[in-house]
C-alpha cells in the first residue's frame, strides 16, 4: 500500500504534497473566520461587557472598573460584579431561576414521555407510511416557532376553538370563557408541542437501530412485555434519550418567544428577563450577566453530557 | 424471517417451564403491556393530531369571512389578494407586508449563498485533510448548533455596536455604517447561524462517497483542483443543494437573531408577526403565517424525500 502511495504522489506531483498539508488550514479559513469573529468573540466580548455600566442614553458599553461619581449616571454607575451581585441578591432573579429550571425540567419530561411512544411507534413502520411519519414530524422540526406558539392562540383564545367546543357542551358560557390565553397553561402547552419534534427525532433514529432478535431473544426467555421493555429497548434507546434531553433542555434554558407570546411577558423565565433588558436602555450590561450565567450554565450541562455520553451522538 | 427462526419448541416436556415463568415474570404492567399495540397507535395518533390541531385550525381561519375568529362564515380568500377590506388590507395590498417579505428574501438568499460556499470549503477540509485545530472548528460548530440562540443573538448585538463604535472612535471610519444593526448585521448573523448546519450536511455526503474515483481522477494525472471540480464537487452536489435549501428555511423563519441584530431599521416577516402578534390576533397575521408554514413544508417535503436530511442532522 505504501508503494502505491508513493508512486501516486510521483504521479500527481507536488501540489498533491502541498495541497495535503496546507490544503486543511486555508479551506478552512473561511469558516473559521467566520465563526471566530461572529460567534466566539462576542461571546468573549459579553462576558468582558458584564462588568461594565452603560449611561440610559449610551449604546456603548463603557469598561470602566472604577466607581462613577457623577450624579446623573448614578444609578448604572458600577464596579465590577455590581451585575452579578444584583441578579444574585435580587429575590426575582432567583425566582426567574428556579421557574426555568422547572420549565426546563418539566419541558424535557414532558416532551420524553409523550415523544417515546411515537418514536417507538414510527420505528416500528416501514417504507411509505414509515417515511410519511417521518414527515410528519419533520415538518413542524423545521418550521418556525413563532408562528407555531403562536397558532396555539386560535385553539386556546377566549373566543377560541375549545372554548366554543366548550359552549357548545355547555362547560362554559361565551360571557366568562377560559381565559387560557394568554395564561402559563398556554405556555406549558405551546412549550411541549414546540420542542416535542426534537425530542421524537433523535429517539427514534435510536431505537431504530435496536436489533429487533434481541427482542425475540427476551420473549423466547420468557420475558413479558414489560420486562423486556425495561430491561431491553430502555437501554438500549438511552443515547436517543440522552440527546433528545438535550436537544430540548438546552434550548429551553433560553426560551423567551414562547413566554411572550404564550405568556403574554407575564411568565418571567431567564431568557425573557434577557431578551427584556436588551430592549430596555441601560441595562445591556445586566443583561449580558444573565446571558453569561445562562451560557456558564449550558457549557457545565453539555461538558458532563459529553463525559458520559461521548461526542458520537451528535 | 426472525418470526419462523424463533417459534417456541412446543413439545409436551417443555410445557410445565411456562407456567412457572409466568408466576415469575408476567407481572401486571406485562398484562398491561399486552394491548400495547393497539395503545401505541392510539397515543401516536393523538400526538400526531396535537402536533397538527394548531396550525390546521390557524390555515382554516386565514380563509374565513369574519375579523374575529370567532366562527366559520363561509370561505374567502380576501386575507391574501382582496383589494378592499373595510378596516384592514390584504396581504398582498398591505406594502409592510411586501417590504419584509423582499428583506426576508434578500437576506435569505445572499446568507445562503455565502454560508453554502464557506461551509463547502470547511467541509472538505474537516472530512479530508487532518490537522491540528480540526478537534476544535468541529467543537465550534457544534456549539453554535446547540446553543441557546438568545445567547448567541444578544451577544453578536453588542459585538456589531462595540465594532461600530470602535471603528468610528479610533480609525474614523465604519465600512460606512455597516456594522449599524440593519441589514448587513442581519446577513452576517444568519450567515454564522447557517454554516453550521451546512457544514453537518455536506460532510455527511463526503462522508458516503467512494475515495476510489477521486483517486482515480488523480492517477489519470488530474491535478487536486480539476479532481475537485469535475469530480467531488458533482457527486456531493446534492448535498450542497440540500443544504442550500435547508439554510434558507433557515434563515427565511428565523427570529430570535433576526430580532436582536436587525436594529429598527429592517423588518423581516417573522419579525412584521412579532410585532403584529402583540397587538392581537387577525385573520390576515394567519394568512401570513399560513404563507410561511406552505412555503417552510414544501421545501421541508422536497428536502426529506430527495436528501433524507433527517439522517444527516440527527
Amino acid at each position: 500500500m505504501a508503494e502505491v502511495a508513493t508512486v501516486r504522489a510521483k504521479a500527481t506531483g507536488v501540489q498533491r504534497v502541498k495541497l495535503g498539508r496546507w490544503g486543511g488550514p486555508v479551506l478552512v479559513a473561511p469558516m473559521a473566520f467566520w465563526m471566530l469573529a461572529f460567534f466566539l468573540v462576542p461571546l468573549i466580548l459579553i462576558l468582558v461587557y458584564s462588568f461594565g455600566y452603560q449611561g440610559v442614553y449610551d449604546k456603548n458599553v463603557n469598561l470602566t472598573f472604577q466607581t462613577v461619581i457623577s450624579t446623573e449616571k448614578i444609578a448604572y454607575s458600577v464596579q465590577s460584579f455590581h451585575w452579578y451581585r444584583e441578579i444574585v441578591t435580587n429575590p426575582i432573579y432567583w425566582k426567574a431561576f428556579w421557574r426555568t429550571a422547572i420549565m426546563v425540567f418539566g419541558n424535557t419530561a414532558g416532551c420524553l414521555l409523550l415523544g417515546f411512544p411515537m418514536a417507538y411507534f414510527i420505528s416500528r413502520k416501514t417504507g411509505r407510511r414509515k417515511t410519511l411519519f417521518l414527515l410528519m414530524v419533520m415538518i413542524p422540526f423545521w418550521t418556525s416557532f413563532l408562528i407555531r406558539t403562536y397558532s396555539w392562540s386560535t385553539v386556546l383564545s377566549d373566543q377560541g376553538l375549545l372554548n366554543s367546543f366548550l359552549e357548545k357542551l355547555g362547560l362554559v358560557s361565551a360571557s366568562s370563557p377560559l381565559h387560557l390565553w394568554p395564561s402559563s397553561t398556554a405556555v406549558w402547552v405551546a412549550l411541549i408541542y414546540d420542542y416535542l419534534p426534537f425530542m421524537v427525532l433523535p429517539l427514534f433514529v435510536s431505537i431504530e437501530k435496536i436489533d429487533r432478535s434481541l427482542l425475540e431473544a427476551s420473549k423466547d426467555l420468557g420475558a413479558g412485555k414489560w420486562t423486556t421493555f425495561r430491561r431491553v429497548t430502555l437501554p438500549l434507546s438511552l443515547p436517543g434519550i440522552m440527546a433528545g434531553s438535550l436537544l430540548v433542555a438546552i434550548p429551553t434554558t433560553g426560551e423567551f418567544v414562547i413566554p411572550a407570546i404564550a405568556g403574554g411577558d407575564k411568565v418571567v423565565v431567564w431568557g425573557w428577563l434577557i431578551y427584556t433588558n436588551f430592549t430596555r436602555p441601560g441595562m445591556w450590561p445586566l443583561g449580558a450577566a444573565l446571558s453569561n450565567i445562562l451560557l456558564l450554565i449550558m457549557i457545565i450541562v453539555v461538558a458532563l453530557y459529553v463525559r458520559s455520553v461521548g461526542t458520537e451522538q451528535f | 424471517m426472525a418470526e419462523t427462526m424463533t417459534a417456541p419448541p412446543q413439545t409436551p416436556a417443555a410445557a410445565p417451564a411456562p407456567s412457572r415463568r409466568a408466576k415469575v415474570h408476567f407481572s401486571a404492567w406485562d398484562r398491561i403491556m399486552r394491548f400495547s399495540d393497539i395503545g401505541l397507535a392510539t397515543w401516536s395518533i393523538v400526538m400526531f393530531i396535537f402536533l397538527y390541531l394548531p396550525i390546521v385550525v390557524l390555515i382554516i381561519y386565514s380563509f374565513n369571512d369574519q375579523k374575529l375568529n370567532v366562527y366559520w362564515t363561509h370561505f374567502t380568500t380576501k386575507w391574501y389578494w382582496a383589494e378592499n377590506i373595510d378596516g384592514g388590507k390584504s396581504v398582498l395590498h398591505d406594502p409592510d407586508v411586501i417590504n419584509a417579505f423582499v428583506t426576508s428574501i434578500q437576506i435569505a438568499v445572499l446568507s445562503t449563498i455565502i454560508a453554502v460556499v464557506i461551509a463547502t470549503l470547511g467541509a472538505f477540509a474537516l472530512e479530508r485533510f487532518e490537522f491540528r485545530t480540526k478537534m476544535g472548528w468541529d467543537g465550534l460548530n457544534y456549539t453554535k448548533i446547540i446553543i441557546a440562540e438568545v445567547v448567541a443573538g444578544v451577544s453578536t448585538l453588542l459585538f456589531f455596536v462595540q465594532l461600530d463604535h470602535f471603528l468610528n472612535k479610533y480609525f474614523g471610519f465604519s465600512f460606512g455604517g455597516i456594522f449599524v444593526p440593519g441589514f448587513y448585521t442581519v446577513l452576517i448573523a444568519h450567515v454564522a447561524w447557517n454554516i453550521p448546519f451546512a457544514i453537518v450536511i455536506i460532510r455527511a455526503r463526503l462522508k458516503g462517497f467512494d475515495r476510489a474515483i477521486e483517486e482515480a481522477g488523480a492517477d489519470l494525472y488530474g491535478r487536486p483542483v480539476t479532481v475537485f471540480f469535475r469530480i467531488t464537487l458533482p457527486i456531493i452536489f446534492p448535498g450542497i443543494l440540500a443544504a442550500s435549501l435547508l439554510c434558507f428555511t433557515l434563515s427565511f423563519d428565523d427570529f430570535v437573531t433576526t430580532f436582536f441584530t436587525a436594529g429598527a431599521s429592517i423588518t423581516t416577516l417573522p419579525l412584521l408577526i412579532w410585532s403584529r402578534v402583540r397587538m392581537g390576533i387577525t385573520p390576515e397575521i394567519n394568512a401570513i403565517s399560513t404563507f410561511m408554514v406552505a412555503f417552510s413544508a414544501t421545501i421541508i417535503i422536497v428536502l426529506e424525500l430527495k436528501a433524507r436530511v433527517s439522517k444527516d442532522i440527527i
